[in-house]
């Protein structure tokens, strides 16, 4: 059965998340007042690495499950694209750390939360939070080179890991790409493949358009506009091993969902892989 | 009838140290199983669930506690249940370095640590020297099988391949997050018969052996057949072949004479 490969620290899994880092990003995020559709994808980023550090540590340690790159795509005044690797000490090319690694650059503040004190009601509690991306937005959206750039990274990748889970692409973004159609560069990706699989992409759609949020949607049509259909198109149906967990996770999905998400949370696809025996029931999700 | 010296194996889980093991295996023999004196056979296997925190530590607490205070479910109630849990809660309480989790551990560590248990005792039955009774408690997906005459008659508490999920019901650190109840873990009991043979094993390897035994199969004749130092290799062909799941995993086998 395809997507079914262990996830060991010597069969690693693989994120790459593409951040829209344009101008447009500077915008309103529809139905969360104060919030822009950069703070917003600063925030998904954080918490999705937030969560796939949690699912590896053990408590004091981290497991190298996976290997995670980060990479921002914008231009510069001039219309010069700027597709950069977000992490220390990488690059386009080769934009991947291991997750201890991206655990030990994280910078971490306390944060005052809302949590439930156990007896239905909530308590204000301080928390340590990791951040590794500022919100940061100016000018075009490259996503077309940064879709590319991805693959010629993931190509390299899954050479080396011709047994591993295949890379999940996480591409975070308002949906104007400015240089060009996007949806065959994300189908590229998907053509990539280690012997688990093909490349999955997944898309997380911030919009200013006021609408409910989706997630994990099974058809186009109720789309709110074109670019949603879009990243639709550009999006990976979910394999049946991760409907399967998602099933116990409590989390919606069926035969034809796909990986995407409009103005809605995201972090819930960390946890359709298996890494190992957990505990029954919904996982928290902030 | 008397029990042969128990033999134990155990493999990580393949890209890990041994000392990250989260399985956790105890046998504890009497000098006598003679029931006038209490003397009782104890063996525990507790497979500590990898994506919570300090898993380890909670496993190797519940095979200790077990053979050291066997747990009987006859007559248990919850609060029986959770007196049995709570000294070694405690004591995995105590062994967490709260003052120094990074902020990765805290979430996970503050739910409280997974693991399943599976305790089978083997005591002479009163009034019967020359026979022994066997029974088994379990949580979870460890399994135990009975071998006699060179047939699986027992298969216990998964009995096919399928019932193996990533979600097994778990016995967990936090007393406010453990939901095991007396009526969700299970007994069984028995006499034994002279040759029989117990096979404990982790969910990757029971797993295994039901899948080969629904394929029609005896793969207990394997197991019994290795000595210890095929095992490691064994084991990393089955996950190579992808026979196998690559997951911590323990063989514990009781021989009955």
């Amino acid at each position: 059965m395809p997507y079914s490969a262990d996830i060991s620290r010597t069969n690693p899994g693989c994120f790459l998340f593409l951040i829209d880092q344009s101008g447009s990003m500077t915008q309103a995020l529809s139905g969360q007042p104060g919030m822009r559709k950069m703070d917003q994808a600063a925030e998904t980023l954080n918490r999705t690495l937030d969560a796939i550090s949690q699912r590896c540590s053990q408590g004091m340690d981290i497991r190298d499950y996976f290997h995670i790159g980060a990479i921002g795509y914008k231009t510069d005044s001039q219309g010069n694209s700027a597709v950069l690797s977000l992490l220390p000490g990488t690059s386009v090319q080769q934009p991947f750390l291991t997750i201890s690694q991206v655990v030990d650059i994280a910078e971490v503040e306390e944060r005052q939360v809302k949590e439930s004190d156990g007896a239905g009601g909530l308590v204000d509690v301080t928390r340590r939070v990791p951040v590794w991306l500022r919100p940061e937005a100016e000018y075009g959206t490259p996503m077309c080179e940064a879709l590319d750039m991805g693959t010629v990274a993931l190509e390299e990748w899954v050479s080396d890991h011709s047994t591993s889970y295949p890379p999940i692409v996480i591409n975070i973004t308002d949906g104007v790409a400015t240089d060009g159609d996007p949806e065959n560069f994300a189908l590229r990706i998907m053509e990539l493949k280690t012997e688990d699989g093909n490349a999955l992409v997944f898309n997380a759609h911030l919009s200013d358009v006021g609408t409910r949020p989706v997630q994990f949607p099974t058809e186009e049509t109720g789309l709110p506009d074109d670019y949603a259909k879009k990243l639709f198109r550009m999006s990976s149906v979910l394999p049946e091993s991760s409907r399967n967990l998602a099933a116990t996770l409590d989390i919606p999905v069926t035969e034809n969902s796909r990986g995407f998400v409009f103005n809605a949370n995201l972090e819930a696809l960390v946890h359709f892989l298996d890494i190992g025996t957990r505990g029954a029931g919904p996982v928290d999700l902030h | 009838m008397t029990l042969q010296p128990p033999t134990k194996r155990q493999s990580p889980k393949s890209g890990n140290r041994p000392d990250e093991c989260e399985d956790a295996c105890r046998v504890a023999y009497p000098l006598r199983l003679d029931y006038t004196t209490g003397g009782m056979a104890r063996i525990a296997l507790a497979d500590g669930a990898s994506e919570s925190a300090f898993a380890r530590s909670w496993a190797q607490i519940l095979v200790k506690d077990f053979v050291e205070r066997p747990l009987k479910l006859s007559d248990l109630e919850l609060s029986g249940l959770e007196q049995w849990l709570a000294p070694g809660q405690e004591e995995w309480n105590r062994a967490v370095p709260w003052e120094r989790l990074p902020w990765h551990g805290e979430a996970k560590t503050r739910a409280g640590a997974l693991a399943t248990l599976l305790g089978l005792t083997i005591s002479q039955m009163p009034g019967h020297p020359r026979r022994l009774n066997w029974q088994a408690v379990a949580v979870g997906d460890s399994c135990i099988f009975l071998i006699r005459q060179d047939e699986l008659i027992l298969s216990f508490p998964l009995e096919d391949g399928a019932q193996f999920n990533n979600t097994p019901e778990l016995l967990c650190s936090n007393p406010a997050n453990n939901h095991v109840t007396p009526d969700s873990m299970q007994q069984i009991g028995g006499t034994c018969q002279a040759g029989d043979v117990f096979i404990l094993a982790s969910d990757a390897l029971a797993g295994w052996l039901l899948a080969q035994y629904a394929a029609g199969e005896k793969p207990w004749q394997t197991l019994l057949a290795q000595d210890s130092a095929q095992w490691e290799g064994w084991v990393q062909a089955q996950r190579e072949a992808r026979l196998m799941r690559n997951d911590d995993t323990t063989l514990i086998i009781i021989r009955v004479r």
